[in-house]
Order: structure tokens, then sequence, then C-alpha cells
């Protein structure tokens, strides 16, 4: 077979493909942006854009913070194999798609809008946390990145950058990071809505964390496919967090196509929480996914974007795209950020699981600021210990915080039966 | 799809919303870059190309005709400016494939041996293909759609160029 070559070419591909500086010298000959002053005057100038250690500190928190996103929203996903499977797919072992990955068990629409309320509602759940307790927050206060630079800029130190951010989100991470993935069960409609469900995930020391999404359907149509029986909805309604309560929609739409033996399948789904009355801002997530198969062998492609909009603009976008080759698995990250200008601008992360000394551990890469950043996470059964290149930072140093404590009280489980 | 997005992105950019921009750029340069290179065979002067393609077409995006494969078009733009490159330089443009990539003698950077040796036993288009679907990141689909040719073609093309490259590999020992 060609996976050999396939391989070796992706391998070198970061050697060969333009330099990303090409970009921004064409922005600017075409007068669309202006370009960091010293920066980028040639594509090819071997330039290096100056950043303060302000800058750097803002950087590094960022990179935190996008560790504890993808921490609280993936890594369930992509570790938990052996995990129960979500809502909607009954048999862990019934593949949905050929060479189903972990990703690949969100299938069907129950499963996309359990995950959907789960992972949006920790994100509002944790932003409200820092905005106060029964406030509803406003779209750009669920913008990670954004908001991780904001605390960075007020912060007095980079340490205290980091403590604000992290603990703004370690929510989101503690509520999402288990074994068990997203589990949703039905319960007694509300909010004027004909269904109810209540999603929860179980954290890493034994706790859970519950949402409510209460929905009408509008059905998309349904497939009977060897017997068994899918239906497509789409939603309306409302998600019922710890402290606030957001209008909900939601559509699950999939495409299927075969041709010679060969099939490919497309999916666009998304869950949208809005932030204002007017409902212009919102945060939202979609997933896409494709399969190709050909010759036996089968590729995945999964992409989850969470975006957040402000009045009708977007403000950040984040993308994840998973690839599952012969049980290899490639995880990257994009982040892109509104600058006050209108452009935007575009980061990249990439993420590997290796296993160090019988410890799994997250590799991340990539580039922040222009600036190249590089750690690694420790799984460490009850905490993550971030190790940079100049030192460790674990999360048990934050154990002080009465604030941070609270958030892990056993009572915060607001929606069990 | 993809390609009834860009065109949508393309006709904002000619009413002058410079926020289209990027969505064009980043579903259309790897494919001018890639048909550059394998006229240039050299990555820096390809990257300039590549520059220098965007800033022409885009400033002259007026005259691209809607709907008729905005990548096909500025696809064209950058072989056209590759090739004039060529001749300025005084030099023919490399169509045997045994030569030495790096006959132009300027470039700076060594590349995998792996690129070197597709670009020697690759068509163009075969080349092309393999590239976008193999490192660039494209899907067959998108391929099928920047090219013109069914996804079918694409498929067989690609399957063919890669025993073609791997035949070569082992044949050199390096794999």
């Amino acid at each position: 077979m060609n996976k050999d070559v396939k391989k070796l070419l992706a391998e070198h591909r970061d050697e060969i493909l333009p330099d990303h500086r090409v970009k921004e010298k064409v922005k600017r000959d075409l007068g669309i942006s202006s370009v960091r002053e010293g920066r980028l005057a040639y594509a090819h100038g071997g330039e290096r854009a100056f950043t303060s250690g302000k800058k750097a500190a803002v950087a590094v928190v960022a990179v935190l913070l996008i560790a504890a996103l993808f921490l609280g929203v993936f890594l369930p996903l992509w570790l938990s194999g052996g995990g129960a499977p979500p809502t909607g797919q009954t048999d862990p072992n019934d593949p949905v798609h050929p060479g189903d990955g972990v990703f690949g068990t969100i299938t069907d629409a129950d499963s996309f809008y359990a995950y959907g309320a789960a992972s949006v509602g920790s994100i509002l759940a944790s932003a409200a946390g820092g905005a106060g307790d029964t406030a509803a927050v406003t779209a750009s206060e669920t913008a990670p990145l954004t908001a991780a630079r904001d605390a960075a800029a007020l912060a007095a130190s980079a340490d205290e950058a980091q403590v604000a951010i992290v603990g703004k989100y370690l929510s989101l991470v503690e509520s999402l990071l288990s074994d068990g993935g997203i589990k949703s069960t039905p319960v007694e409609p509300g909010m004027g809505c004909e269904f109810g469900m209540k999603v929860e995930s179980a954290d890493l020391i034994g706790g859970t964390s519950g949402y409510i999404l209460y929905y009408n359907k509008n059905s998309l149509g349904s497939e009977v496919d060897e017997g068994e029986r899918e239906d497509n909805y789409s939603i309306k309604g409302y998600l019922v967090t710890e402290s606030a309560t957001y209008p909900v929609t939601g559509n699950y739409q999939t495409e299927t196509e075969s041709e010679d033996g060969e099939h490919e399948s497309e999916s666009e789904l998304f869950f949208r929480a809005y932030t204002d009355e007017g409902m212009r801002s919102y945060i939202e997530v979609t997933q896409e996914y494709e399969t190709e198969s050909e010759d036996g062998e089968t590729e995945n492609e999964s992409e989850y974007v969470y975006s957040v909009y402000d009045a009708g603009v977007l403000v950040e976008r984040m993308t994840v795209e998973y690839e599952e080759e012969q049980n290899e698995l490639e995880l990257n990250m994009t982040i892109e950020r509104r600058r006050a200008d209108g452009g935007y601008e575009r980061e990249e992360l990439s993420f590997e699981d290796e296993v160090e000394d019988g410890v799994r551990v997250i590799a991340v890469s990539g580039t922040l600021d222009g600036e190249p950043v590089s750690f690694r996470i420790y799984v460490r059964g009850d905490h993550y210990e971030y190790v940079f290149a100049d030192g460790t930072l674990d999360g048990d140093r934050y154990d002080d915080d009465d604030d941070w404590d609270d958030r892990f009280d056993d009572d915060r489980d607001d929606f069990d039966d | 799809m993809t390609s009834d997005r860009l065109e949508r992105h393309v006709s904002r950019l000619k009413e002058g919303d410079a926020g289209a921009f990027d969505y064009i750029y980043e579903h259309t340069h790897r494919a001018v870059y890639f048909a550059v290179f394998y006229i240039l065979r050299d990555k820096m002067l390809a990257e300039d190309v590549l520059q220098e393609t965007f800033v022409r077409a885009l400033s002259a995006v007026g005259q691209y005709r809607a709907g008729t494969n905005f990548t096909a078009w500025i696809v064209s733009v950058g072989k056209s400016l590759a090739l004039t490159l060529l001749k300025k330089r005084g030099r023919e443009v490399a169509t045997d494939f045994n030569a030495d990539p790096h006959s132009l003698g300027t470039s700076e950077t060594e590349l995998p041996f792996v690129f070197d040796l597709a670009a020697k036993v690759l068509s163009e288009e075969e080349y092309e293909i393999v590239m976008l679907c193999h490192v660039a990141g494209y899907k067959r689909r998108e391929v099928a759609e920047m090219t013109g040719m069914p996804v079918s073609t694409v498929t067989w093309k690609n399957n063919e160029a890669l025993k073609k490259l791997k035949a070569a590999l082992q044949q050199e020992g390096s794999l």
C-alpha cells in the first residue's frame, strides 16, 4: 500500500509548505491591513517580531487557556476509548463510520446536541463564574483567547494572570474531563418545551456537572438502515446552567455519497447558545466530519469549531481538526482572533498523545503571537502537570484559593434527580 | 460546497470587502504554491511568485468571471508568472524529469528528498494532486473542485502517482 509514502510526505510537510509571512506581505501590498512594524518587511527577511515581557506572559496565559479548553472539551473524547459511549450510541462496538475513532461516536442528533449542551454549557458556566454567580455572560466573555489576553493585560504578573485565567476555565476542564464521556437522560419538559434532557459529565474527583436542555424538535427526516431507524431533527429551546438560562438552537444534517466502491460522507451540525436578547451574540459549536474509503483503507477527519460572535461579528474562532488514519491520531488546533482593524490573527497548535514512563503525556507545540510555544501536559490521575521548557507549573499550586475550592464543592450538582 | 463558498468570498472581495481575503487565501494559496513550485523547483522563488500572484490577481479580481473556477484562474496566473520568471532568468522550463531540481542555483533551502523525487518522477498534474492531497491537506473532493476533475479521476491519478513515487523511493533505497 501507499501508506509509507503518504506518511513520508506528511512528516515533511512543514518543510515545503510556504511561509505564513507570505500572506501578511500580500495583505500589506494590497493595503488590506497594517502589519506590525519591523516584522514583515520581506517574506524571506528573517526578521522577528519584537516581543515584550508582558506580551510573552499573555502568550503563556493563552497557551494555558487553550490547553485547558483542549483538556476539558476534547481530551475526554480523544482519550476515552474505553469509556461509556455518549447518548445515542448504545453499542460502543457498533461502527457508525468505517475506522471509527472516539470522536466518531458523536454521530447522531441526540449525541451531538448532548455534546453541544455539555461543552457550550461548561464554557458559559465557567465564564459566568468569573462575571458573577447569577449573571448571564456576554459573548465576548466567552471568547477564550480574548478573555485570556484581557485578564493577562490586567494582571500584575504573569503568574497572577495565569491563576486568573486557568481559574476561569478550570471548571470547564474538570467538568468535562472524564473517561465516562458525556451522558444524557430525559427529564420532565419545562419552559414551554416538549422535551427535556439532562446532560452530565463526571469530573476527576467524582463529582458531576450538569446542564438541562429544554427543547422542541423540528423533524429533518429519518432514515432506516438494516432495521435501524435514525431520526434527524433541529431544536429550539433553552440551555439552563447553574447561573443562567440561554436560548439555544441546533441543527443536524448529514450527506453521504457512494460511488464505485468509494464512500464519502459529510455532516454539518451546529449547537448555538445566544448571549443577548437580540440573538446577535452567541457561542456556537459545530462539528464537521468526513470519511473517505478506498482500497479497503479509510480516512476519518473530524472538525470541531467553537465560534464566538458579538453583535453579529465573529470575535474568536477555535478549530480543532482531528484525523485518524490506521489508528494514528493527529489533532491540530487553529485559533483565529479578530483584531481591532477587523482582520484576524491566526495561531496554530498541535497535540500529540504520548506515554512517558507509564504516564500519559500530551505534547503541545505551535505558535502564539508569532512566538514558538512548546510544553507537555502530564495527566497524573487527579491533576495535570504542565511542564514548560523553563520550569513546571502544577495545578496543585492553586489549591489555596478559596474561590477555586468552592467550585469543586460537591453541592454544585444542582441537577441531581 | 467549498467552491460555492469560495465564489461567495470572491464576490465579496470584488465588492470591496477586504474581510474576504483570509478565506480566499487559505483556500487557494497552496494550490498556487505547488503549481508554481513544480515549475521553479525552489521554495523561496515559489514563495515570492506566490506573493506576486496574489497581489496581482486580487488587484485585478474584477477580471475574474464568477463561477468559472477561481482556484484554476489564480493558479493560471501563478503559472504564468513562474514561467515569466524562468524566461527572465534565461532558463528553459524544467520539463526534463531527470534535471537537477536545483538547477536554477538559487535554492538556499534543501528540501527533503521525497519532494525532489516527486517533482522528478511525477507529471505536473500528478505532482499537484499528490501535494494537495497529502501535503497541503485538502480532501480529494476539494482537489477535484480546484482542478475541475471528477473525484474519481483525482482518486485514480492520486493512486497512480503514489505508486510511481513509492517505486522511485524504493529504487533510491529511501523506503
